[in-house]
Order: structure tokens, then sequence, then C-alpha cells
């Protein structure tokens, strides 16, 4: 069995391109919060009126879309310079179209009212996705991205063992190594969980959420954001704590990212059964509903796997990143709706909540785990179509920087 | 077997390796505005210092061909192995690798450090791309050629530099690849096990494509068909190894003594 391994670069080792490539996520990411805010603030407070008092808020986020759309393009003509005028050309045509598109996509959104708003997310989708493979489309704008992400699967696949047994050892050293081994996992967020219920028995109007028991309210939240937070962390570490390695031996380096994800998988599945067993302890029982959580773990765990190839790069490209992250996930974890329930935030407000994917995910695993309703499908859209968008241009770009990492030893 | 009209299993093409040294900015602020005036257009990047650690490097490896690196600390020896080893990526030009390889490249061998050497070996197997099976067929033979007795169950972390570099070198030649390249890796292990690892390359020899950077001009001299003597980023000679080690050396020997007369000027309350 022969290989071939071809390495060939044209471009200086330099952070430069990077950071524009990691701007320009933000500013598509932002772009599409701008307009799921827009959608949210028209169908949230009341689904059944569309633009019924909020025409103010409307007005600003499309104005802030428009803006946002016209930046994009504008970045997109600079980010990509592809070797021929006419790709250039053709590249700067296409970025000021879709721009056009998301845009007025957004005004349909919002003058249309609710019952457009899953189209016009998946119409939005569709659109940020073609942009993006504009972007990440290696030598600029030819259209064989999905041979060259073809081409990353089949190196995954050819790892799997690495993978697997990287996992394994992770593992078990992990819970080798300490007293308690595997019950910290399930005591950190259960002791949290725990002190939580006590302040808040204390200060919280029964009313606030319904008739479910404290415990189970915070543990449902804290379960499932351990697995996007200590996720992100992992991800922070996941490159950076293997800096000797990747300087000494070649594998393709999403493996590291991967191993940490599925030790994440394995850590959740703990957490998780110490949730059902409270639960059951307080008198809440599994529902008919569950069999839709695994959707929203899904879309949790692409949102999650997303974000790691996201910040693992980042973090060795730019140092000030781990700190940051640091800072940002605790922020995140007040405006997420952890500690809260979502309706004690200002109705008016409520739309600034739901900017945040995990908000709406939290929000439909209470709903499941905790109060046996359905989900709301049409809140699962907007995280659905983030995450996507995030893994994507995650593993794009971690791709594109692969082969620099150990210049930033 | 290199008769066969057969395509090198090594290819570098106009091969260069520049590393970049940014300006640093004097506060973060400078930095952010600095970074949006890019992005709008209205400033062009700063103007950074580089250094090429390689420049137009040109040369094939045919399959079987032993060819040794030699060169002063600062020459490119390192950066042009780890390229080879697709470790970093090069600046300008190609490099093509035919065929599985093991590369060895400094003094902790590729190994995790929290993992036993037990579990790196399959760590490194699985990197290689063998199989499950594969790796337990050779496991034994690696651990008792290493010669690390029941260390192997203590993580690598605990090891000492002679004890990686066996580990180290007893997994690159036990999976059999078809190019082994190695980067001073036995300058650490004692002379006994230097010997007993010659002894292996000399039988791989052939079979194997091997690249070794070494510092000893002796061993290139034994081992290598085919040197290169890497001058400052650049291919000063190429050629038999012999021929090549000669040079090397007298070229070290005149600035020897250049340095050596140079040491004469100085004034005596200098001199050690």
């Amino acid at each position: 069995m022969t290989t071939t391994v071809m390495v060939s670069g044209a471009q200086v080792a330099s952070g430069a391109r990077s950071r524009v490539f990691f701007a320009g996520q933000l500013f598509l990411i932002l772009l599409g919060g701008a307009l799921a805010a827009a959608d949210a603030s028209i169908r949230l407070p009341n689904a059944a009126q569309p633009l019924a008092g909020h025409s103010r808020f409307v007005l600003v986020l499309l104005a802030l879309a428009v803006v946002m759309s016209a930046a994009a393009s504008i970045l997109l003509t600079r980010l990509v310079r592809a070797p021929e005028a006419a790709t250039q050309k053709r590249t700067a045509f296409l970025a000021a179209g879709c721009a056009a598109l998301a845009t007025a996509a957004g005004g349909l959104i919002a003058l249309g009212g609710a019952w457009l708003a899953p189209l016009g997310y998946f119409v939005l989708a569709s659109l940020f996705i073609s942009l993006i493979v504009l972007v990440w489309t290696p030598d600029g704008g030819t259209n064989d991205t999905h041979r060259v992400l073809a081409g990353y699967l089949r190196g995954i696949w050819k790892y799997r063992l690495l993978l697997r047994i990287w996992t394994v050892y992770n593992i078990r050293s992990r819970y080798s190594q300490t007293v308690l081994g595997i019950l910290w996992i399930v005591l950190l967020p259960l002791s949290t969980a725990l002190v939580l219920s006590f302040l808040f028995a204390q200060i919280t109007h029964p009313g606030d959420i319904g008739n479910a028991p404290f415990i189970s309210f915070f543990l449902t939240a804290l379960t499932f954001w351990g697995l996007f937070s200590s996720g992100v962390n992992m991800g922070v570490r996941a490159l950076l704590g293997s800096m000797g390695l990747i300087n000494q031996v070649y594998f393709p380096r999403e493996v590291l990212i991967l191993v940490r994800f599925c030790e994440e998988i394995v850590d959740l599945s703990f957490t998780v059964a110490t949730l059902l067993i409270v639960n059951a302890v307080v008198g809440i029982w599994p529902n008919a509903w569950y069999v839709a959580l695994p959707l929203v773990v899904l879309i949790q765990m692409t949102l999650t796997l997303g974000a790691m190839f996201l910040v693992s790069y980042t973090s060795v490209l730019i140092r000030d990143v781990p700190q940051l992250i640091g800072v940002l996930l605790q922020l995140f974890f007040y405006l997420t709706p952890i500690i809260y329930p979502v309706q004690r935030t200002p109705e008016q407000l409520q739309w600034l909540t739901f900017i945040n994917p995990l908000a709406s995910l939290i929000d439909a695993y209470r709903r499941i785990i905790v109060y046996g309703e359905a989900p709301v499908l049409t809140n699962l859209l907007y995280p659905a179509v983030f995450a996507v968008i995030l893994l994507f241009a995650g593993f794009m770009s971690f791709k594109k920087f692969e082969k620099h990492i150990s210049d930033y030893k | 077997m290199s008769q066969l009209p057969v395509l090198p299993v090594i290819e570098v093409n106009g091969v260069g390796k520049e590393f970049v040294q940014h300006q640093q900015l004097p506060s973060l602020r400078a930095e952010a505005t600095q970074l949006i005036k890019r992005w709008v257009g209205l400033a062009k990047p700063l103007p950074h210092e580089t250094f090429w650690a390689l420049r137009d490097v040109n040369f094939r490896v045919q399959a079987g061909e032993s060819l040794g690196i030699v060169g002063a600390n600062g020459a490119g020896k390192s950066t042009l192995i780890r390229m080879l080893a697709n470790i970093i990526a090069p600046t300008t030009g190609e490099i093509i690798v035919r065929g599985r390889f093991s590369a060895l490249i400094g003094l902790s061998a590729g190994f995790d450090a929290m993992r036993t050497g037990r579990e790196n070996i399959y760590l490194n197997a699985a990197i290689f791309g063998l199989t499950r099976g594969e790796i337990e067929g050779l496991l034994d033979e690696i651990i008792a050629f290493a010669e690390i007795g029941e260390f192997i169950d203590q993580p690598v972390k605990y090891y000492s530099s002679g004890m990686l570099a066996r580990l180290g070198f007893s997994v690159a030649v036990h999976f059999l690849p078809e190019i082994i390249m190695l980067d001073e890796i036995l300058a650490v292990g004692d002379m006994a096990f230097q010997r007993k690892c010659y002894a292996r390359m000399q039988q791989l020899r052939g079979s194997s494509t091997m690249i070794l950077v070494m510092h000893s001009g002796a061993t290139i001299r034994d081992m290598c068909d085919r040197a290169i003597w890497l001058h400052k980023g650049t291919v000063a000679m190429d050629g038999p190894s012999g021929d090549v080690v000669d040079a090397y050396e007298a070229f070290n020997h005149v600035r020897h003594d250049d340095a050596a007369a140079h040491a004469l000027d100085t004034p005596d309350f200098l001199a050690p």
C-alpha cells in the first residue's frame, strides 16, 4: 500500500490571513444573529401577531442586517485573492449578489411574519453556506469544495483507529489518576445545582419555574451547558497541550480535537445518567417527548464541535484567546437562561437572549425533560443553522491553518 | 531495484522555508486599529523581518537509497527533515514523498508524555497506519529491542532521554517503513545501543530508503551512499557520502584553524 503525501506551500506563514478569516466568520455569524433576532422579536412575544408593536426593533435590525451584509460582501472581495482576475471578478459579483439576497431574505422574514420564518431560515442557511464555501474554497472560488471536504473526511476515516485508541487512553487515565475518578464529572454539576437550588429557593418566586423542582430545573440546564463549556475548554487546550507531539509527528491535527470531543460525549453520558436518576428521585420520569432529545443533543454537539475547532487554532494563533474564552464562557453562563427561566427576561429583550443559540437549546431541554412539553421546533432551526455553519466554517478554517500550526510553537 | 524506471520516492523541488518574525506593535489598541485599517484597505500589512532557513533546495531520492544530511548548526538540516516528515509546510516549492515513512525527530520521539510506553507504541503504530492485529504482532519484538524492561508500563514522562530514544528507534524500524527519517536521535543512546542501531540500519539498508541527519561524519560515511551538505540554507554539495563528508570536514578544519589563529590575537588576560 502506497500513500502519497504532498506538501506544497505558496503562502508565507503569516497570522494575518487567518485573523482575517476569523473576522470573516464573526461577521457572518453576527449577520445570521441579527436576522434571527429580527425574527425572534416578531415571533416570540406573540406568534400570532406579526409586527405588532415591534416595528422599531425590526427597522433597526433590518438596517443592521443591510450594513452587515454590505460589510460582509466587501470583506469577501478583499479576502478572496483568486489567481486570475476573471475568477476574482466572478467571486466579487457572487459575493455582492449573495449579500443582497441575504438582506432581501431578512426583509422578507421581518415583513412576512411568523409563518415565513422557517422558510427564511432555509434560504438564509443555503446562502450563508454558499458564501462560506466561496470564502474557504482553496485557490479562491473554484467549485471543488465538496471534493476537498470529502478528502478531509476520508483522512479522518483513515485515522479512526488512532482516534479510538487515543480516546480510550485519555478516558482511562483521566479516571485512574484521581481518587474519586469518574465521580468528579457527576459531582461537579450536581453540587452546583444543589447550591443553586438552595439559594434560589430563598429568593425566587416559586411561580417562576412552574411546578418543577428547583434541583431538576437547574441540573437539566447545567448538564447540557457543561457539554458546551467543557467542550470549549478542551478545545482551547487540544492543540496547545500537544504542541510537543505536533512538532514531531504528522497526523491530521483534527484528530486531537475529535479525541477531546469523544471524551466529551462519554462525560455527557455519565452526566445525563445522573440527571435522569436525580429527576427520578424528585419524581420527574422520562416522557414521550424524549424522542426529540437526540435531535437537540445533535444540534448542540454540532455547535460544540464547531466551537472547539474554532477556539483550538485561534488559541495557538493568538495567545490571548484562552483567557478571553474563559471570560466569555463566564459571561455566557449568565446570558444563557441557565440559572433563570427565559420568561424572567423582560419581554422586550427576549429577542436578545435568543441571539445566543444555546438559549433556545437549553429552553428545549427544559421543555422536554422538566416540563414534559414538546420543544418549539421553529426555535431550534436557528441553532441548527448556526451550528452547521459554525462546524463547517470552523473545520475548514482549521484545515486551512493546520499546516502552519507548528510554525507557532 | 533502482534500475527500474520508477518515480523517485522523495522529490524536493525548489523548496524554501521562510520564518516570519512579526513586528510587535506597542499596544493591543495599536494592533486592533492596525487590523481594522487593513480590512478596510487603509493600511498595508506591517513590514516584517523574515529569515530564510532554507532557500531553493532541490534533490531527489530513489527507492533504497540512503541519504545523509550534514551541515553546521542552523544550516537548515532539521527544518528540511521536518518538512520531509510533513510537520511543517514549505514556503516555496513542493515536496513529494511517495510511500509510508516513519520519522524520528527530536528527543521526545513523537510520544505523548502522559501515556505509557506501551500505549505510545499503539499510538505511533496507529499514526503510521498499522492495524490492531499488526501492532499486537510486533509489540513484543519492539519492547525487547528497546530494552525498556518493566518501564514499558510507566508514562513516558518518567523516561530518561536514552530510554526515549531507544523506544523511538525501536518503534520506527519495526514498522518496516518504506522510508525512515532520523534526526540526530542516536546521539543520546549509549555505545552498546548505538552499535545495535547501526547493525539494524545496515540490515534495512537497501530495502528501505533512509534519510539521516548526523553530526558525525564517520557515521554518514558508513551508513549512507550519498550525502547532502547544507550550508546556510542552501545545498553546498550533493554527491557520494565519502566526498561530501571529506569536503565538509575540510571546510570545518579551515574554519577551526581560522578560529585558532584568531584566538592567538586575543590579549592574554582574556585567554582562559
